[in-house]
């Protein structure tokens, strides 16, 4: 009788043992997360300032070519006018007035489909505007050539902004399921967005649901407005 | 209850060692059960102290107390309301009720 009351006794210790060893662990985490994601974030200060140094060069060899290329076209009189036609497509791309298509990602955000506890904010369950802006500015920093949020273009003047029920993107209202499609080294984009404390892991602790597919060809459109400047204009003379 | 202690150290390994981690929204069920398993302890502590100790009395005990705090915890989480708590608070009072009686016992017997 002694025997059997001192295993029962054993085995609930042990039971109690592990449950705490499990509870600790678990709260343990999110104080592990913060050097991880400082040591995560000085290896993507480092990798983008080596991006933006390799870019650069390539753009020091391009203009090289380039001025070699109008000199040579001086010399010439008709090529000239072509070069400038392929300066205005160039131009056209970048400010994001055409259609662009290359590898790249879809990330679709939606409402949590866990019902919040009366004691939980509800708010908190919800994508919002905050959300969409974080994620787009993760793939920019990432890399991302080109990124459009439920098929609006963004722009250097789009604004992801707060508008009730809905996001306002472009001035045009778009609601949830929300699908940011970017392009760009796709398996860049993913890891920036699944970083350790990052973006993804915040919105999915609330249930949240984020789905990222990696495409080999992605279409982001192009900006259908028309793109005027009122108030600025270039600066002269320099 | 050298074997006890030993039994806490062995399952403090395991839990370290191991793996397996608890999502966030299971971690009202990992607390309750916690519980369950300290107040079963410290009530078989108490009983067997007391000279009253039955195995199966123990264990299922046990069992029925961390069934009853899950079915309460999992209502709670339906409801939206924190009903884990009502465990937490039952099992909170029992583990300090039992640790004065363990106290007494072992003050008086000196």
């Amino acid at each position: 009788m002694k025997g059997r009351s001192q295993v029962a006794l054993t085995v609930v210790c042990l039971l109690l043992g592990w449950l705490l060893a499990l509870q600790i662990r678990s709260t343990g985490n999110f104080a592990t997360v913060v050097p991880d994601l400082r040591t995560s974030e000085m290896r993507v200060l480092l990798m983008d300032a080596m991006r933006q140094n390799q870019n650069l060069q390539e753009e020091v060899e391009g203009l090289r070519q380039q001025l070699s290329g109008y000199e040579l076209a001086a010399t010439r009189g008709e090529d000239a006018l072509e070069q400038l036609h392929d300066n205005l497509e160039k131009a056209r791309v970048l400010a994001g007035i055409t259609a662009v298509v290359g590898q790249g990602l879809t990330v679709t955000i939606n409402d949590s489909e866990r019902a919040a506890a009366a004691a939980d904010d509800p708010a908190l369950f919800i994508v919002h505007d905050e959300d969409i802006l974080k994620i787009v500015n993760v793939l920019r920093a990432a890399g991302a050539e080109a990124i459009s949020v439920n098929g609006q273009r963004l722009l250097a003047t789009s604004e992801i902004h707060c508008a009730g029920p809905a996001v306002s993107v472009n001035n045009t209202r778009i609601a949830a399921p929300f699908i940011v499609t970017a392009i760009g080294d796709n398996r860049a984009l993913e890891s920036a967005l699944r970083m350790r404390g990052g973006i993804i892991e915040t919105l999915s602790y609330f249930g949240i649901e984020i789905e990222i597919r990696l495409h080999e060809r992605v279409v982001v459109p192009g900006f259908t407005r028309p793109l005027r400047f009122e108030w600025a204009e270039p600066v002269l003379g320099r | 209850m050298l074997l006890a202690i030993v039994g806490l150290l062995m399952g403090l390994l395991l839990g370290f060692v191991s793996g397996v981690r608890i999502p966030p929204h299971l971690a009202p069920y990992t607390a309750v059960a916690l519980l369950a398993a300290a107040d079963s302890l410290l009530g078989g502590l108490r009983s067997s102290l007391s000279g009253t100790f039955d195995d199966t009395i123990f264990v299922s005990g046990l069992i029925s107390n961390a069934l009853l705090a899950a079915l309460l915890a999992f209502v709670g989480d339906r409801m939206g309301i924190n009903l884990y708590l009502a465990a937490v608070v039952a099992f909170g009072v029992r583990i300090f009720q039992n640790l004065a009686i363990i106290r007494r016992m072992l003050l008086l017997r000196v």
